[in-house]
């Protein structure tokens, strides 16, 4: 639970400073932190999706949480003006297609609550296997 | 720039006569060999393959979905020209399914071929010499395992004079005075352990560690990220004093953190299916303590 308002706060406060500032470098470093902190839920689940780490429910509802919470976040995080800057790798497909890309956001969120509810191994690594797809997809189409 | 003065070094050596070359190194004998490893010592297959995963041997030696078809012949493109990873499939004629331990062995530390050939730093031996010679013969065991497959990769397409491959030992000379000494302890934990993957059979610095101008590491600056080998290709970033998640990330296929256009996808991908979650965690703490 820390950990989910530690996220909250994050975004919010990202996103809070970017609009004050009209900033875009602060999007694209809330942006980053955020993704960088999915990357890191990601690797925590997927060598138990390999099955070379126990199964462990605890871990994989919060994480599953937050990866949905975080998922709900990204249409948000890419507002117009905000498209080039430091170093930021979102494809200007993301601001040309800002449907498309909240689509995508939503399969993730789903994803991530599909990973949220499993209760057991088979289930968990179901859910992941197609929580893993909707990365890649959308790195895929959207990241440069 | 670098290319320009690698020339300048290279014709000098090449003037300064070719006797160093007739008496280049010879290698371990088989008695040598067996003298140097521990009394009863049994190769074991399974520690070969994690070596071999580590190593990313498939990366340039297979060349089809099937990674352990080590046929070779893909190319690595650099300003010097490109070189063709051979052919390291148990196959007798074509691959190394004749080679003796100490041809291995020296070929593996030393860069030299059964026929006393220099082979090209492509070939990264002076990593490699930090290998313990049981993990290297573990490695041996595990590739005998797989399938022979015949045939021969193209010759290496090098620019002048780049091509003169004798000129290779003086280069050896000057790349091998920084190489530590090969009495490598290969049981370490923690941070340890990471050092000895990262720097032997890991090979990191061959693209993460600047080179000096004669093209070899340099030292003073390990991990510190480097020009691609190729002009206009993406340069290795910095790998030296990050936080230790990022080096996780970099290696968890699912962090995302790697694209998979990267080259270095291939090695999060070995890295994410068959080597363990400690090893992931002491390359990073080794490398994490690194001073940027």
């Amino acid at each position: 639970m820390r950990l989910l308002l530690t996220l909250v706060l994050l975004i919010t406060n990202g996103v809070a400073s970017g609009a004050l500032a009209q900033d875009s470098l602060a999007y694209i470093e809330a942006r980053k932190q955020i993704m960088k902190f999915v990357g890191g839920e990601m690797r925590r689940l997927g060598p138990m999706a390999q099955g070379r780490v126990d199964f462990n429910a605890d871990i994989v509802q919060l994480s599953g949480q937050s990866l949905a919470v975080m998922a709900s976040s990204y249409p948000l995080l890419f507002p117009p003006g905000t498209k080039s800057g430091g170093r930021t790798q979102a494809a200007p497909l993301i601001f040309d297609d800002p449907k498309g890309f909240a689509e995508k956001a939503a399969e993730l969120r789903m994803a991530g609550e599909l990973v949220q509810q499993a209760q057991s191994s088979e289930q968990f690594q179901r859910a992941f296997s197609s929580l893993a797809a909707t990365c890649k997809s959308c790195h895929s189409q959207y990241r440069n | 720039m670098v290319k320009g003065l690698a020339y300048l070094a290279a014709i000098v050596c090449l003037s300064g006569g070719g006797f160093l070359y007739l008496s280049s190194m010879a290698g371990l004998s088989d008695a040598e060999l067996k003298a140097a490893l521990p009394e009863r010592f049994v190769k074991e297959v399974s520690r070969g393959e994690l070596i071999f995963h580590m190593g990313g041997c498939a990366h340039c030696h297979s060349h089809s979905d099937n990674k352990t078809i080590l046929i070779g012949g893909k190319g690595l493109e650099t300003d010097f020209g490109t070189f063709y990873a051979p052919n390291i499939s148990p196959d007798k004629e074509t691959g190394i399914g004749a080679w003796s331990d100490a041809d291995f062995v020296n070929a593996m530390r030393e860069g030299i071929s059964p026929e006393g050939q220099h082979y090209y730093p492509s070939f990264p031996y002076l990593s490699y010499a930090q290998v313990s010679l049981t993990d290297l013969l573990h490695l041996k065991a595990y590739l005998e395992t797989l399938p022979a497959a015949h045939g021969r990769a193209p010759e290496h397409q090098l620019f002048f004079p780049f091509n003169i491959r004798p000129a290779l030992a003086f280069w050896k000379v000057l790349a091998q005075r920084d190489v530590p000494d090969n009495r490598i302890d290969d049981s370490s934990e923690g941070w340890e352990r990471g050092q000895y993957i990262v720097n032997g059979i890991g090979h990191c610095g061959v693209c993460h560690t600047p080179r000096d101008v004669f093209f070899v590491e340099d030292k003073s600056r390990p991990f510190m990220g480097a020009k691609a080998l190729k002009d206009g290709e993406k340069a290795a970033p910095r790998i030296a004093g990050l936080d230790a998640d990022k080096i996780l990330n970099a290696l968890s296929e699912w962090s995302g953190a790697i694209d998979e256009r990267s080259s270095m996808y291939l090695v999060t991908l070995s890295y994410s299916h068959h080597v363990p979650l400690e090893d992931h965690e002491a390359i990073a703490d080794y490398l994490a303590r690194l001073e940027q």
